[in-house]
């Protein structure tokens, strides 16, 4: 059976103010449940794609249609709700410093709205345990180390079980033991039927994985 | 039951940011207060002031000052002339204050006695006989015959009437109700600036929190649920102490006017507002603050880039 495609661009060019082209006639699509890396060095377009799939910024010409909905066709707030069903991990975690673990993880399930808090609860231990920090679940994320605050953003990412996982240089700024670690973590959530993306600069840690890795220079297609 | 969930986060939140600085929006809340309460005390003046209008100077008084030597007859005559069906239109009513009462009056008074005090160490009371006459119309040719009537009777010293006094007054009170409500609308104003300051500022402490929110899928409404419900217990509370504050104003200015009160016919009196009027400022004040917090939010939102 053909799985179907879920994330597409179609001859995408994206251009900031300044003339600064960052995308350049870029096609693509991701099927649903597979795992893709994006490997290209710093301003070769990796974030931009990302901005792109969850609506934060418009391709200025050219096609995103992320689960059969073209994103230049809504409105700003209803690519506010697409967001809600994709998951995002940021290269500078993105994590909040005025609350503790438990209230950092729950964040999307408050924005969604639905749960309970017994359900809260539940599915933040479960997210937790998941990334292995069960048992830092009061501690503010100051007393977290790198590889920890990203394991937090992981569960933040993973907690309203996206269909899409976008992982922006998750393992960027850590060792190689912890990125790793946390690649490993991707991949556990790859078998449980999740779409994710992932980019990274250094490609020697992808190789291993044996999954596609789609190579950008300055905008386009190497 | 999860919107019930929802509000309850909501309202915990609201609160949550009101206890985590208590010492500022304790200030916030005080301010408020004040705004507040000068809008209520400036809507209670006005309102008294029509009040003591409606019972003091709705139509003009005449004074009728007898001669001196003027006896029980000649105050007879007059009298004859107030209660007659000739005149039943424009008069309401009377009041006679003989020149013993008026003496008695003049030397129990302890403001008076420097005044009148010459009156007073004389042998005979030099003070005439007076009829006060209330009228009932604002018709100056009728009030100009009656007053010529009056003058025509025999032993009247003196009539004494001002026709336009109480349009005069009532002019005078427009414009004074013009003003209150000039400084009610300048107070709200004030007032949605204040709010409108303290959400932006609210935004602004919680930046990072918007932007992280905002970027993994919270819309506009999920932001500023917590912020309308924030400012909603903030006015609220600051009615409350506004309308406090407008008691104790109320009862100070009371306190000032009782002194000279006698000079402005029956007393004048800063009342307190009645309770639908104290509801009908809380929603005004609610329905002003929550607009502010929305202008607030879009104003912030629309100068923050997700990134």
């Amino acid at each position: 059976m053909q799985k179907r495609e879920i994330i597409k661009f179609q001859q995408v060019v994206k251009k900031y103010s300044g003339d600064i082209t960052a995308l350049n006639g870029v096609s693509f699509s991701v099927e649903q449940g597979e795992l893709v890396f994006l490997a290209g060095h710093s301003g070769a377009g990796k974030s931009t794609i990302f901005k792109l799939i969850a609506g934060s910024e418009l391709a200025t010409s050219g096609s995103v249609v992320v689960n059969n909905v073209n994103l230049a066709t809504l409105s700003q707030n209803n690519r506010t709700f697409i967001r809600q069903h994709i998951g995002m991990v940021f290269q500078d975690h993105k994590i909040l410093y005025d609350r503790n673990v438990f209230d950092n993880v729950r964040l999307p399930l408050d924005i969604v709205g639905d749960y309970s808090e017994a359900e809260v609860k539940t599915r933040v231990v479960k997210a937790l345990e998941s990334v292995g920090l069960e048992h830092k679940i009061n501690m503010t994320p100051e007393r977290l180390s790198g590889g920890e605050q990203q394991r937090l953003c992981i569960a933040r990412a993973i907690i309203h079980q996206p269909k899409i996982l976008l992982a922006d240089e998750p393992t960027a700024n850590l060792d190689r033991a912890n990125a790793l670690k946390i690649l490993e973590l991707f991949k556990q959530f790859h078998q449980s039927g999740v779409t994710i993306i992932i980019s990274a600069h250094d490609e020697s840690l992808l190789s291993d994985y044996g999954k596609r890795i789609i190579r950008l220079n300055k905008g386009q297609f190497r | 039951m999860n919107f019930i969930y929802r509000q309850l986060r909501v309202f915990k939140h609201a609160w949550q940011i009101i206890l985590s600085k208590p010492i500022e929006h304790f200030i916030n809340l005080v301010a408020l207060g004040l705004i507040i309460s000068l809008c209520m005390t400036s809507l209670s003046v006005n309102k008294s002031m029509h009040v003591w209008e409606d019972t003091n100077i709705v139509y003009p008084q005449i004074y009728v000052y007898m001669d001196n030597q003027a006896n029980d007859a000649d105050l007879g005559v007059v009298q004859k002339l107030l209660t007659s069906s000739e005149h039943s239109r424009e008069i309401a009513n009377y009041k006679y204050v003989s020149k013993d009462e008026a003496l008695h009056s003049v030397t129990a008074d302890n403001d008076m006695k420097s005044i009148a005090s010459e009156v007073i160490s004389s042998d005979s009371n030099p003070l005439p006989d007076v009829f006060i006459v209330n009228t009932s119309t604002l018709d100056a040719k009728s009030l100009e015959l009656l007053t010529k009537q009056l003058q025509a009777t025999p032993m009247v010293d003196n009539v004494q009437i001002d026709v336009n006094y109480a349009n005069k007054i009532s002019d005078l009170i427009s414009f004074a109700s013009n003003i209150s409500f000039a400084v009610q609308a300048l107070l709200i104003g004030v007032l949605c600036l204040f709010v409108y300051n303290i959400i932006r500022l609210q935004m602004m402490l919680k930046s990072d929190a918007i932007k992280v929110s905002r970027l993994i899928g919270a819309s506009d409404g999920f932001i500023m649920a917590p912020l309308l419900q924030y400012a909603f217990w903030q006015v609220s509370l600051a009615t409350i102490t506004g309308a406090v504050i407008q008691v104790l104003i109320a009862k100070q200015i009371n306190g000032l006017f009782a002194h000279f009160t006698h000079l402005f016919s029956d007393k004048f009196v800063v009342n307190l507002l009645c309770v639908s009027d104290y509801f009908m400022i809380w929603l005004e004040i609610v329905a002003f603050a929550l607009l502010s917090v929305f202008l607030a939010v879009r104003w912030v939102l629309n100068h923050t880039r997700i990134r």
